[in-house]
């Protein structure tokens, strides 16, 4: 075996696909993750960005207030106050940034991150989740990304293929199988180790490629991870060395062989995920959001209406809350929209459910079915690692109500009380 | 004439005939192609109800706000749709990633919201079964796999001395097999045009819809065209099959896949478009140089309420025959508008700059020019959304120029303080309705995308004159 595998290693040497697969993987692993890179600094610099002027406006009305404190200041209105709670809580500039969770592998799969919000404001009175990509050409992100995973679960298929798909046919045609035969080995020693020299060669370019890559680019991720996105590779290899095993084992000629593994690939990368894609929206379609936006708008409309309903029940179920003594002007206002905005989410859940059911259940479908095709498994692994997949980046959603309720509960008791935030109570406002 | 083509022609389809391959790959394609118009269908029917129902009662909300003061019902707002355009069903082009609505409201541009891909399943980026994916993906594969062999094979099999001393040359030889694919192209788009014919008849579509769907069909016949000459071109020039396959699966990978990614990041870092916060920080800036029609201790407020108080020789707000907040409401709409067409043109020209790019790269991908051109005529380019975002715009603007002008107008002395405007205004109030243009070609993006679709397709004729001539043993 240890001689094929030294004949095999002569032959490569002297074979110029050999030397252009392993540039063309080098190449490619370096440039999609250093275009990984910059997409994701650029998601860390607006990060920072929006990080740091949170803590400068709170650091700002902070000092305004020790200054109001000590006398040397005035605020010309109430809600200038630096100490007010709707100031600090809802009012334009306030308010605190919640992001999805951060993966240091974030730079191997743009995933969805271009399609669903990197963030989400959260205030009293509302909580928004931002898109930066909103403003990008639909035409670019139509195409997609050239990132790791691309790379990975559509090129590296190929680079199997173009080394493999004449193991045992170039032999015959050339003449050189009979000489080969003459050896003392069998025909399934043979392509074991035809297929085992370049699954190792093939699996230590990748890795050294990555490794290189990681090094220079100054990607650091946790061991975990990175075993797991190891995992993922060598089991996408060993499918596809599989595949091109079988073909070669049939063997009908280099031609065949290439046209047969040439229309596999097609068959799992392209039509087995677009006829998935296309069986999942048909058996369950996602309505238009259309009719989410008049849904949302009408919710609305009737929480208005019964605005005066909706208080009488609070009051009764919270009687330590029933205003006393004489109100600022703006307290009813406030006051209603906060009591009220705690119905009109739990109506838009009820309404979300419109949506989100045929979400999970399309993904239930997908799951199920993701085992016809491995790259799509790939793909799915791949962007779960980056925590650029649809589940977590929709998670956001939920970080920011849970962080919603933190806010609520602290300045909320505060405006209530009719109070100003003190300088000490700064260091409490709640963190996401 | 020349029959020797017709020939070999003829003599190449027997020989399809009988590839079982050939024959199942080609049904195969026909029978997704056949499925994906028939769910678009259906897909676009279930779209289009739910956009004109959501357009109307998005209507019925505006008409039926209580009564309040018509700022208040500015900024209250209400919503513009997209409408989903017939021609969709057969190519989405780039609607899954832009907004299905825009909230129209007071002082502010928005950006279209909700776009399909934010519901979309974890499969987005692999593609779905629609006529646009099958015919630039699987089209040219099917093409390759029929054809790579036509020509070398005559080598291999030794045919072609034979040929030769018949006094075949290579160049009838490549003409002959060039217009056998075209025969099966050809037999796979007929039923596809039947079928989408009778849609389109169902559908009881405007005259200038069947304008755009000739315009789809030439574009994807041209970029067949393309495949079938460089199939062949490739197939007379290389030394085995095993070599053409590999290169024209080369050829398809870097067109289909590799280059419409690779120009994406390129577009996207030679020319970046800010992100949403960041242009809102640039717009707010400007805005701050300006009239402020709510804030009254704004500088510039102050001086226009000053200039005007004193051109009227007025003392107070109340002395003047119209309501102030009306007029500074509507001044401060017209340059809030100005502000945001700036920065939103400058958005439109990196966008167009990056197109520009895209199409640019088409010298190594005719794909990329073709599905420029294919969603151009479907109605489902960026044109085509933008054309919908302005008049949406227009419209936001002559609203809210409607509410500002009833104000100045009639909140007026006493009915001063506390006015209010009923359902009756609101009912009278301008409504919208998208106006999809009539021309076909909005500009010279569209037409240019044609020229380059036929140059390719002209090169390939040119390189299919000139066959096999290098290996002619």
């Amino acid at each position: 075996m240890w001689h094929i595998i030294t004949y095999e290693y002569r032959q490569f040497k002297a074979d110029k696909r050999f030397a252009i697969v392993t540039g063309l993987i080098f190449i490619l692993t370096a440039f999609s993750l250093y275009q990984g890179t910059l997409r994701t600094d650029q998601a860390q610099e607006i990060r920072n960005d929006r990080i740091a002027a949170q803590q400068e406006f709170y650091e700002q009305k902070h000092q305004e207030l020790i200054r109001i404190n000590q006398g040397e200041d005035e605020p010309e209105q109430w809600w200038r106050h630096p100490g007010h709670p709707l100031a600090l809580g809802t009012f334009r500039g306030s308010g605190k940034f919640v992001f999805p969770e951060s993966r240091a592998l974030s730079v191997i799969a743009a995933g969805h991150s271009d399609i669903l919000p990197d963030y989400g404001r959260v205030r009293l009175h509302l909580t928004e989740a931002v898109n930066n990509h909103a403003l990008e050409n639909p035409v670019l992100k139509a195409a997609g990304h050239f990132d790791y995973a691309f790379f990975l679960v559509w090129l590296i298929p190929l680079f199997v293929i173009a080394l493999s798909y004449n193991m045992i046919s170039a032999e015959k045609e050339r003449g050189t199988y009979t000489l080969l035969r003459s050896m003392p080995v069998t025909s399934g020693q043979i392509i074991r180790a035809k297929v085992m020299f370049r699954f190792l060669l093939i699996a230590i370019v990748i890795i050294a490629a990555a490794g290189a890559s990681f090094l220079i680019l100054g990607i650091r991720a946790q061991l975990p991870d990175l075993l797991m996105l190891l995992a993922a590779i060598l089991s996408y290899l060993v499918f596809w060395f599989a595949v091109c095993l079988l073909v070669n084992l049939i063997d009908l000629g280099s031609a065949a062989n290439a046209l047969s593994l040439g229309g596999i690939w097609i068959l799992f990368l392209l039509v087995v995920p677009a006829f998935i894609n296309t069986l999942a929206s048909s058996m369950y379609p996602v309505p238009s959001r259309a009719e989410w936006i008049v849904e949302q708008r009408a919710i609305q409309q009737q929480i208005e209406a019964d605005a005066d309903d909706i208080l009488d029940r609070f009051y009764s179920e919270h009687p330590g809350e029933v205003p006393q003594g004489e109100l600022p002007l703006y307290y009813e206002y406030w006051n209603t929209l906060f009591i009220t905005a705690a119905v009109v989410h739990e109506k838009e859940q009820e309404a979300l459910t419109a949506f989100k059911k045929p979400q999970r259940r399309q993904e239930k479908l997908i799951a199920a079915l993701r085992f016809l095709s491995p790259p799509v498994w790939l793909q799915s692994r791949l962007e779960r690692l980056a925590g650029t997949d649809a589940q977590t980046l929709r998670g956001l959603h939920d970080n920011m109500h849970t962080f919603h309720q933190e806010w609520k509960a602290f300045f909320i008791p505060i405006f209530r009380e009719l109070r100003f935030v003190e300088a000490s109570e700064f260091q409490s406002i709640p963190e996401p | 004439m020349n029959r020797i083509p017709l020939i070999i022609c003829r003599h190449e389809l027997n020989m399809l005939r009988r590839n079982k391959s050939v024959v199942a790959g080609s049904l195969l394609i026909i029978a997704i192609l056949l499925m994906s118009v028939w769910t678009g269908a259906q897909y676009y029917g279930d779209l289009s109800e739910q956009h004109a129902a959501a357009e109307e009662t998005a209507r019925a909300q505006w008409e039926g706000q209580e009564a309040k003061n018509p700022h208040s019902a500015a900024h209250y707002g209400t919503h513009a749709f997209k409408p989903v355009t017939v021609l969709s069903v057969l190519d989405p082009g780039v609607d899954r990633y832009t907004g299905v609505s825009l909230f129209l409201e007071a002082h502010r541009q928005n950006v279209t919201g909700y776009s399909p891909a934010e519901d979309h399943n974890t499969l987005s980026r692999f593609g779905d079964l629609n006529a646009a994916f099958i015919f630039s993906f699987l089209f040219p594969l099917l093409i390759i796999f029929t054809g790579y062999r036509m020509m070398v094979q005559e080598r291999e099999t030794r045919m072609y001395h034979f040929m030769r001393s018949l006094g075949v040359t290579d160049r009838q030889q490549a003409a002959g097999k060039a217009l056998a694919l075209w025969v099966v192209t050809g037999v796979m788009f007929l039923p596809f045009i039947l079928v989408t014919s009778g849609f389109l008849i169902f559908q009881q579509v405007a005259p200038t819809e069947w304008i755009r769907f000739t315009g789809m069909m030439l574009t994807w016949v041209l970029y067949a065209g393309v495949c079938i000459h460089i199939t062949i071109w490739v197939s007379s020039r290389v030394r085995s099959s095993s070599n053409a396959l590999v290169l024209l699966l080369g050829v398809w990978i870097i067109s289909t896949l590799a280059a419409p990614r690779l120009i994406t990041n390129v577009a996207s870092a030679v020319y970046p478009v800010p992100d949403a916060i960041t242009l809102e920080q640039y717009v707010q800036a400007d805005l701050d140089s300006g009239i402020d029609g709510h804030n009254p201790l704004n500088q510039h407020t102050a001086a226009f309420r000053d200039s005007v108080m004193a051109a009227h020789n007025a003392e107070s707000p109340s002395d003047l025959p119209f309501n102030l907040s009306g007029l500074m409401l509507q001044v401060s709409e017209e340059y809030e508008k100005r502000v945001y067409d700036r920065h939103r043109r400058k958005v439109d020209t990196l966008h167009d700059r990056q197109v520009r790019l895209y199409r640019a790269a088409s010298f190594v991908s005719p794909t990329l020019v073709a599905q420029l051109a294919s969603m151009g005529f479907a109605g489902t380019d960026i044109h085509a959304h933008r054309d919908f975002y302005e008049q949406a715009e227009e419209y936001r603007f002559q609203l809210m120029t409607e509410l500002n002008e009833h104000l100045k107008k009639h909140a007026v002395g006493d009915d001063a303080y506390g006015f209010t405007a009923g359902n009756e205004f609101y009912k009278q109030t301008v409504s919208y309705r998208y106006e999809r243009p009539e021309t076909i070609f909005s500009g010279v993006p569209h037409a240019l995308q044609l020229v380059l679709l036929s140059v390719w397709f002209l090169a390939g004729l040119i390189c299919l004159s000139y066959p096999g001539t290098a290996h002619s043993d």
